[in-house]
């Protein structure tokens, strides 16, 4: 694994505007950062992520399948108590999922350790599935990177596999919270594959969603919402105002219901009960029934966190780093320490896609803090060797 | 002469035998020695294992060729027929080390379309990718998948007559509107909602206990030159226009709706802008704006109960 620069492209600008990436830039920062890329082995790829990615998703379904029958779970993972039947039916009917990424410290060697998995909104899936691609595509046919040159990444191809395999017979609509452009343009960049997928399709913000007197999610030109892919969390949806309506709709999700399970904190500290001692899981608890294997410094996450919010990492010779947000409410976990692997001068992370349950490629984050926020830049990756 | 050229026939037959047997024979031994079943998967439509084994043939039959040239005896083709074999062995095994998994990506049938390597040429990429409707303004199916409509605006039927259609023709399309407006307007539960929608005094209550906008106007939807003849013939006064609300010109008659936010425009039941209200004759609209199904709407009773913990933050994790 290494961190190698290369020259950026001098139409990037007009490639990302045709492309539709209007997140390049965030904030007049560099979001997409094509000025180096990560290099693995393809014995990297396949034996450090690819194989325990597929190996930990099928612990996380045990785990559901824990919680959604046991009440002190479900109490553990702050799961309101009025949707647990609607869970565990979403769980028990096998509700489809469409994607997730898992979160690692990997540094190239050894194994790579769950840091966490955002199975319920991941973002930077255009980015890795589709703008990567093109940018090695290029940079190969602009003689920049080795015709050999390749990827971890079958992202878009599974998207729409899995897209015609949901056989939906009615429109799928696509919604984001208004306001982040790149909550939008991941959720259009979904909407053009369920459309290459033969679907119907609509897209359009989830604060424009109404409700009838019979408790039917309306779409804005008031029709009933059938499918519903929503970039937004279950567990904010449970607290929304309509919060009681999920319960009464005939309106399907994706991700479905049991995806509450994964994507909340909780789940890490169950993993470790249930497979002690995993090599790609690092041991955690409930921050108030710690345990062993934490002497070398932990995080401490809130159970609900999105994009490293309010997280704090104690290490213990470098102190004590602190980062600012709105989560915590419901209690916190704690995990021990795996740094980020630094790379001149940048903290890696490694974000691995499923799709359908399938590993099939990467999301590289770099952050100058140990703590990787939403303002991380992406950096593309290459298999070569 | 002729017996000369003859005399080469027999060891001709006998290298093409020897030969014959040898590729056989690898066939043979290839198909077993590799983990992953060559017959089973090619009959399956395995691209990657047909490909990988055309490889490998191909591997063999080039030096067994050059062999059957350049060898001096019969038994000197076998020897380096045997040789041939056992180095396409070897060098299975030896991309099997390189690429562990070859076996189980020939069997999912992962392949490069580059084949840069004929042998086991997987990639752990995908060979084609494409998008759709995020392409950026006027490369989109937004842009130029949908055509143009024609289509002619009225309050009323008086309207329509005035402009030039004979009033018994403008009675019909406004009657086929009003039964569209029933099926399909907004709906709401009460008066003040609705008119929060479309303005005070603007709603009306059907028979239930549910409100909607009044009919503000009627829309016809017609093909362009249809429309243009029609006007043609208003211009010369000969009142025919009737003819061309028919046939496959003819795209329905739907109702119009002014909103409280956007009182001087005419929309669809939609909620879609059509045109200004003050139009006369023919506007251009998107072909959906017109033909499309009338549907019911389910009432609509408040919005924006979602979403409340946005405060414009990313959800992404």
């Amino acid at each position: 694994m290494f961190r190698r620069n290369a020259p950026i492209r001098p139409d990037l600008k007009q490639q990302a505007e045709y492309f539709g990436f209007e997140f390049s830039t965030i904030d007049g920062e560099v979001y997409w950062d094509e000025s180096a890329y990560y290099q693995f082995t393809l014995a990297q790829i396949e034996n450090d992520i690819e194989d325990p990615t597929n190996e930990l998703e099928q612990m996380c379904l045990q785990a559901v399948e824990k919680v959604v029958n046991d009440e002190y779970w479900l109490t553990q993972f702050a799961i309101p108590e009025d949707f647990w039947s609607l869970i565990k039916r979403s769980w028990q009917q096998k509700e489809p999922s469409l994607y997730g990424r898992m979160d690692f410290s990997y540094h190239g060697k050894g194994p790579a350790k769950l840091l966490e998995y955002n199975a319920d909104t991941p973002t930077s899936i255009y980015e890795a599935a589709f703008f990567q691609w093109m940018w090695l595509e290029q940079q190969v046919d602009r003689a920049v990177l080795p015709r050999q040159a390749d990827q971890f990444n079958s992202i878009q191809e599974r998207l729409i596999n899995r897209f015609i395999e949901l056989n939906l017979k009615h429109q799928l609509s696509f919604c984001y919270s208004e306001g982040s452009l790149e909550d939008k343009g991941t959720v259009s960049y979904l909407q053009d594959c369920a459309y290459q997928a033969g679907i119907a399709t609509a897209r359009f913000p989830i604060e424009e969603i109404g409700v009838d007197n019979k408790g039917q999610l309306l779409d804005p030109e008031d029709t009933p919402i059938n499918h519903l892919f929503k970039l937004y969390p279950w567990e904010d949806l449970f607290k929304d105002e309509f919060a009681k309506h999920i319960i009464t709709t005939h309106t399907r999700f994706i991700e479905p219901e049991w995806k509450a399970i994964l994507s909340n904190k909780a789940l890490l500290p169950l993993l470790w009960q249930m497979f002690p001692n995993h090599p790609n899981l690092l041991p955690a608890y409930f921050a108030n029934k710690v345990g062993d294997g934490l002497d070398n410094g932990y995080v401490q996450k809130p159970i609900f966190g999105r994009e490293g919010a309010n997280i704090t990492w104690h290490h213990p010779s470098k102190g004590r780093v602190h980062s600012e947000g709105c989560y915590g409410e419901e209690g916190y976990i704690v995990q021990a320490l795996a740094p980020l692997p630094i790379f001149d001068g940048n903290h890696t992370l490694i974000g691995s896609w499923l799709v359908n349950h399938q590993s099939c490629g990467l999301t590289i984050r770099e952050d100058s803090s140990p703590i990787t926020q939403d303002t991380s830049r992406f950096i593309p990756h290459i298999i070569l060797g | 002469m002729i017996m000369d050229s003859l005399a080469g026939f027999v060891p001709f037959l006998l290298y093409f035998a020897l030969g014959y047997v040898l590729i056989l024979g690898f066939i043979f031994i290839y198909t077993l020695v590799t983990p992953h079943c060559e017959w089973t998967l090619m009959k399956q439509n395995n691209r990657t294992a047909a490909v990988a084994f055309a490889g490998a043939f191909l591997g063999f039959t080039l030096p067994v060729a050059s062999a059957a040239i350049n060898s001096v005896s019969i038994i000197d083709f076998a020897i380096w027929g045997v040789i041939a074999c056992v180095m396409q062995l070897i060098t299975f095994f030896a991309v099997k080390i390189y690429m562990p998994k070859i076996t189980e990506r020939i069997n999912k049938d992962e392949i490069s379309s580059r084949l840069y390597d004929l042998l086991g040429g997987t990639m752990k990429r995908t060979s084609k990718l494409k998008l759709t409707l995020m392409l950026g303004a006027g490369f989109g199916l937004t842009g130029c998948g949908e055509s143009d409509e024609s289509a002619l605006l009225f309050k009323d039927v008086d309207d329509c007559e005035q402009w030039g259609v004979e009033r018994l023709e403008c009675e019909v399309q406004y009657q086929e509107a009003l039964a569209n407006h029933l099926v399909e307007a907004p709906k709401y539960t009460s008066e003040s909602n609705c008119e929060s929608d479309f303005g005070f005094d603007q709603c009306e209550r059907d028979n239930n206990s549910i409100w909607r906008p009044i009919m503000a106007g009627f829309m016809i939807g017609l093909v362009a030159e249809a429309v243009d003849e029609a006007l043609d013939y208003a211009k010369k006064k000969k009142r025919k226009k009737y003819a061309y609300f028919g046939g496959s010109s003819y795209g329905g008659s739907k109702p119009l709706y002014r909103s409280k936010d956007d009182f001087f425009n005419f929309r669809n039941s939609n909620n879609q802008l059509i045109g200004s209200i003050n139009n006369r004759g023919t506007v251009m609209v998107k072909k959906s704006k017109v033909k499309f199904t009338s549907k019911p709407k389910s009432v609509s009773r408040s919005r924006g109960g979602f979403g409340s913990r946005a405060s414009s933050r990313s959800y992404g994790g």
